[in-house]
């Protein structure tokens, strides 16, 4: 196999692995959010931006993948 | 298939021997654009207010109101509103830019092949980099200045235990990570929907790329509202830690 | 780092948006937030005096309304007061002036009765010496003769006396 070859390879893997754990953390986070938005609707204001930032952090490992991916693509 | 994706921005022409990109470019007018906006509505004030003074009212009203929810009320939140109001808006509006129509298709020629004139802002990873570290550095100031240079140093470097000592290189660790999660994130997420358009509209010109575009104006809202409060909550535990 | 490259980054540019943005916080902190900030302050605080004012409007409203009230309960009694006055007074008076009228009016009668007497009896006594005369003329026309005169004269004064 090409080096080459190699490379774009490992790179689809990394950000495609690397996307499974944040994709299903992230529904998890939203799915407790708009439950617990249905539980209590007038805390809506209150659970929604706190379900964006936690959301933003449990991407963060996909974007650690996405970087890695880019750090094997032309790194 | 002349996909043409690139990483970096397009330079479009030289003043000396200063590139110009067009992100470069079109970040320039987006900062005349809201320097004009706001600065024609914050000068005149008006008991009764227009349409656009009402917005902006509503804007940084908001906004002020989510700051001090967030970080408490006070001088903490009159220092860090500016740069974090600024960030917002800055970011949704050249996330929002991108959806004028048409301008996919202008680009100019010069020499080196047809160049797009337009591309999304944050699509620039300079860019980003430079806000981040804005953003990173604020929150390492306002650390500095709460708990003092010394405690500010020895929460890295702790050679009291070699477990201490770990912890601290994992702070250290962290706060890099900090850079580059806040930084990719933004500019992945617009990077990734300047790409999925560009792929849409290739393969299917009509209608389908529709849902995508949907998709993509949640996340110029979601990603704007994001960074800027990642920033404000990074500022926030600084100025909270150990005081 | 290659990757660097491949992502555009480029000192120049970097310290260009640097400062660009840096502007940007800048101009939009000076011109752009702090008004409209004070000037949603200072109209916050406006509408909240402005509701206080209105408040206490209303509740000067209510103690003025409540003045009023007794102002004109006040004035009903005096009004009563005066008029129950005026009453008395004008009882009085009419009281005093009949009581006047009528000791006038006996007065007069009294004045009335003295003169009709007066007149009486002066009447009498001119009545008496017309008839003393009309008698001395009947008399001496009756008689006439031989009777000198200062004998009739004791002689009729008797008998008148008589």
């Amino acid at each position: 196999m090409e080096i080459e070859a190699a490379k774009y390879i490992a790179a689809g893997l990394a950000i495609g692995l690397g996307a499974i754990g944040p994709g299903i953390g992230e529904g998890i986070a939203a799915s407790k959010a708009l439950e617990a938005i249905g539980r209590n609707p007038e805390a809506s204001g209150k659970i929604t931006p706190l379900m964006f930032v936690s959301m933003a952090i449990a991407e963060s490992t996909a974007i650690y993948a996405l970087v890695i991916a880019l750090i094997i693509l032309f790194g | 298939m002349n996909l043409s994706i690139s990483l970096s921005p397009d330079i479009l022409f030289y003043i000396g021997s200063f590139p110009v990109t067009n992100t470069f470019f079109w970040s320039i007018i987006i900062t005349i654009f809201l320097i004009l906006i706001f600065v024609l509505v914050g000068q005149r004030l008006k008991d009764k207010p227009s349409k656009l003074q009402n917005f902006i009212e509503i804007l940084i009203e908001e906004a002020y109101s989510f700051v001090v929810s967030v970080i408490g009320p006070g001088k903490k939140a009159r220092r860090i509103f500016p740069l974090v109001a600024t960030m917002f808006i800055f970011v949704l509006v050249s996330n929002l830019i991108v959806y004028i129509p048409g301008q996919n298709a202008v680009s100019i020629d010069l020499g080196a092949g047809p160049v797009a004139i337009f591309r999304a802002v944050m699509s620039d990873y300079g860019l980003v980099l430079i806000m981040t570290l804005i953003a990173v550095i604020t929150t390492q100031i306002v650390a500095i200045a709460v708990s003092g240079p010394f405690k500010y140093i020895g929460k890295f470097l702790n050679f009291r235990s070699p477990m201490g000592f770990f912890l601290g290189l994992m702070d250290l660790v962290g706060e890099i990570a900090k850079i580059v999660s806040l930084s990719f994130r933004l500019f992945g997420n617009i990077f990734a929907g300047e790409v999925l358009g560009m792929v849409m509209l290739f393969l299917a010109p009509f209608f389908v790329p529709l849902p995508f575009m949907f998709l993509g104006l949640l996340t110029a809202v979601v990603q704007a509202f994001v960074f800027a409060v990642l920033t404000l909550v990074f500022v926030s535990m600084a100025s909270e830690s150990e005081a | 780092m290659e990757l660097f490259d491949a992502l555009g980054i480029n000192g120049k540019i970097l310290l260009a948006q640097f400062i660009n943005f840096a502007v940007l916080v800048f101009v939009l902190w000076r011109f752009a937030y702090k008004p409209i900030l004070k000037f949603l302050e200072d109209r916050r605080k406006k509408i909240e005096k402005g509701v206080e004012n209105s408040e206490l409007a209303i509740t000067k409203l209510e103690e003025i309304a409540e003045k009023e009230k007794e102002v004109i309960i006040e004035a009903k009694k005096e009004a009563l007061n005066l008029i129950n006055e005026a009453k008395d007074n004008a009882e009085k008076r009419g009281q005093e002036l009949i009581k006047k009228a009528q000791e006038e009016a006996s007065l007069v009668m009294l004045k009335e009765k003295e003169k009709l007497n007066q007149e009486k009896i002066e009447m009498f006594k001119e009545m008496k010496n017309n008839l003393s005369e009309l008698v001395i003329l009947a008399v001496e026309k009756v008689i006439e003769d031989k009777m000198d005169s200062e004998k009739d004269k004791e002689i009729i004064k008797k008998a008148l006396k008589n």
